[in-house]
């Protein structure tokens, strides 16, 4: 586990956590998952064929002192009878992140297994959504979890449906433009051709176009004012 | 000369010149005259009245046997409402224009055609949990009726478009309660059968245990699979007979290659049609059917090729999340019905996934961006899981938009645990996962 593979983004609604796996583990992206209501984000972290690890962003507390077994299970989703469980946590804070780390030593069908889990607050005002890295197995690959903590980078952006409403507000003035242009082009060459013979000439307006970008235009503000896709 | 365009059922009543204050024939047979026969500026009126009662009866009786198929009183109902929309049209197009006794009698089929509808007011022959709009709409033309006969509703037709006016009204609940109609296949009892397994955790699937060699209770991890739904059991014995799909082959090329093709093919058509004046004709109509074939074909092995292009990226996907005993049985590319499927075009709009013990639907966020590029990324997509065996999560049938889609598909509405709207989809049946689906429709509605 030394070199290090190419950097990963996992993408939930507004957040991008950027990280980087030591080898050989390598990052499958899952669809996103509806989990009591919340949706959870989440990339596995495959040495072979094998699941040794996990980062997701979905609903929890950071603050949290104690490391329930759905918690743990969720963090850790090995399958198979786990006994011996031993749990041990401490406060984290690292930049900005804040949280708890777990170590967990457990028995996996009676052989001794392993596991680190960070939970870490993803962001102030939302005390209820948590980012967590979880790796497990023999001690160096439980460890990986600390190492992916290490290059971890967040970055909170525009809100999915808010950035939809300003591309659909995008495309509805550029509609609203083009129907515009459309018809101040041919009020120009009614205009020129008044000039020429004398008698009115009709011109088109492009109700279509206006219509549609300013219905794109009210659509798109809703969204962005709303902040709901 | 102006003639009230007589109601459809009580025509004797439809002439009244003294309160229209236009003159009207006393023996007036019933056809509504083209607006060029007349000046009168309003007779367009029953034009649309005319219109929207084929539309309205159509509309109805799509509805009706979409939702309910199986049910006993519906073929009356179907034969009845069309029956009502062809003598409309037939009274509206003034069709058989020697036939004045055909006018004249016009409104006997009219009884006959209502009184086939009324017939799911007998309680053997009801919709199940008929909607009672539905019950009203076909009520209340029959208690008019009679009425009418026993000339208690003169009043009705001293006032210019009163008695059309409440034929609309009762037209338009007619197609509002057969839309608001529960699909039979929804109103089965949902309640799960004895020996279901029982759901575990949803987060990761755990449930506690006696531990065997400690005091300390273990923990049984099942990894980080969906948890099966509540009526995961039942699913699996309905679905029982249903054997898994073979691997699909079609290419999105050939489609394409074969509709181009069907262009080609007419273009040579019309040209050696032109060429040759005296076979013109049937030439064309040959150009017109090779091209028809081609686009029928063409887009389903477009269809299929993008099943072939998903079944390996969803299958990586769903496998995770398989239980030991779970086996993928056939997918589907499917669109969402409405503006989203104008919206959505060629892009399937939710892959669904048939297991023998649930459903999964794939639901796409973005119809501009590649599906397989967001099932590797992960992005703008979402995993779900539904309960087949719960009517209120996975039904089949309903009426879809646009109409013509019936032709090519049908219609399958899921609610997954979590999401507060059902969604329908429109399910393109081609292919071997095609013919998988259609035995898991069967077994899901039989059941």
């Amino acid at each position: 586990m030394t070199a290090p593979s190419p950097c990963s983004v996992l993408h939930a609604g507004a957040l991008t956590a950027t990280y980087v796996l030591p080898a050989p583990l390598i990052a499958r992206p899952q669809p996103a998952r509806q989990v009591a209501g919340r949706l959870v984000h989440k990339h596995l972290f495959l040495s072979g064929d094998t699941v040794a690890g996990q980062i997701s962003v979905g609903p929890g507390d950071a603050r949290r002192t104690e490391l329930t077994n759905e918690v743990l299970l969720a963090a850790v989703p090995v399958v198979g009878r786990i006994t011996n469980l031993r749990k041990q946590g401490e406060p984290f804070a690292r930049g900005g992140d804040t949280g708890m780390r777990w170590r967990v030593e457990f028995a996996l069908d009676g052989t001794p297994r392993a596991a680190e889990i960070f939970i870490l607050a993803l962001d102030a005002a939302r005390p209820d959504t948590v980012l967590t890295i979880s790796c497990w197995g023999d001690e160096p690959q439980a460890a990986a979890a600390g190492t992916i903590v290490g290059t971890l980078a967040t970055t909170r952006g525009v809100s999915p449906a808010r950035k939809a409403g300003l591309w659909r507000i995008g495309i509805g003035a550029g509609l609203l433009l083009l129907g515009l242009l459309a018809t101040a082009i041919g009020y120009a060459a009614a205009d020129s051709r008044r000039g020429y013979s004398g008698s009115a000439q009709e011109y088109t307006v492009f109700v279509g176009l206006l219509g549609v970008g300013v219905f794109l235009i009210a659509q798109g503000l809703w969204k962005l004012i709303s902040g709901r896709a | 000369m102006y003639i009230e365009p007589a109601h459809p059922m009580y025509p004797k009543c439809s002439v009244s010149p003294a309160n229209t204050g236009v003159l009207a024939t006393p023996r007036s047979t019933g056809r509504i005259p083209a607006p060029a026969d007349h000046p009168h500026p309003n007779m367009h009126a029953y034009h649309f009245f005319a219109l929207f009662r084929i539309a309205a009866y159509i509309a109805a009786g799509l509805l009706v046997r979409s939702r309910c198929p199986k049910s006993q009183g519906t073929p009356f109902f179907v034969v009845g409402a069309m029956a009502t929309a062809a003598l409309t049209l037939v009274q509206y197009l003034g069709l058989f224009s020697n036939a004045d006794w055909l006018y004249a009698n016009l409104h006997w089929g009219f009884v006959l055609s209502f009184a086939a509808m009324a017939v799911l007011l007998i309680p053997k022959l009801a919709l199940p949990s008929m909607h009672p709009l539905l019950r009203i709409a076909i009520a209340a033309p029959v208690v008019l009726w009679l009425l009418h006969m026993m000339h208690l509703l003169s009043f009705i037709y001293r006032v210019r478009y009163l008695s059309p006016t409440i034929d609309l009204v009762i037209q338009a609940t007619l197609v509002f309660g057969a839309w608001k109609q529960i699909p039979a296949s929804a109103t089965a009892a949902t309640q799960p059968a004895a020996g279901t397994q029982p759901a575990p955790s949803a987060q990761g699937g755990i449930q506690l245990a006696e531990s065997d060699w400690d005091t300390e209770p273990a923990l049984e991890a099942t990894g980080d699979r969906m948890p099966l739904p509540a009526g995961a059991g039942r699913f699996a014995e309905m679905l029982r007979p249903v054997v898994p799909a073979a691997t699909e082959t079609a290419s999105t090329a050939q489609g394409i290659v074969i509709i181009v093709g069907g262009f080609v093919a007419m273009t040579v058509f019309f040209g050696l049609g032109i060429a040759n004046p005296d076979a013109i004709g049937p030439l064309m109509v040959a150009g017109l059917l090779a091209l028809t074939a081609a686009l029928f074909f063409g887009m389903k092995t477009v269809l299929r090729g993008q099943i072939t292009g998903l079944a390996e990226p969803v299958r990586g996907v769903i496998s995770g999340h398989l239980q030991p005993d779970e086996v993928l049985l056939a997918l589907a590319c499917s669109r969402r019905i409405g503006f989203d499927f104008w919206m959505h075009g060629m892009t399937p709009a939710g892959i669904i996934v048939f297991t023998n013990r649930r459903i999964f639907l794939l639901s796409f966020s973005s119809a501009f961006k590649s599906p397989r590029a967001a099932l590797a990324k992960g992005e703008g997509v979402q995993l779900h899981s539904c309960d087949g065996a719960d009517r209120t999560q996975a039904w089949w049938g309903g009426f879809m938009m646009p109409p013509a889609l019936h032709l090519f598909a049908t219609k399958f509405t899921l609610q997954p645990t979590g999401k507060e709207k059902p969604v329908s989809y429109a399910m393109f049946l081609c292919g071997p996962n095609g013919t998988t689906i259609k035995a898991i429709k069967h077994a899901m509605t039989a059941a």
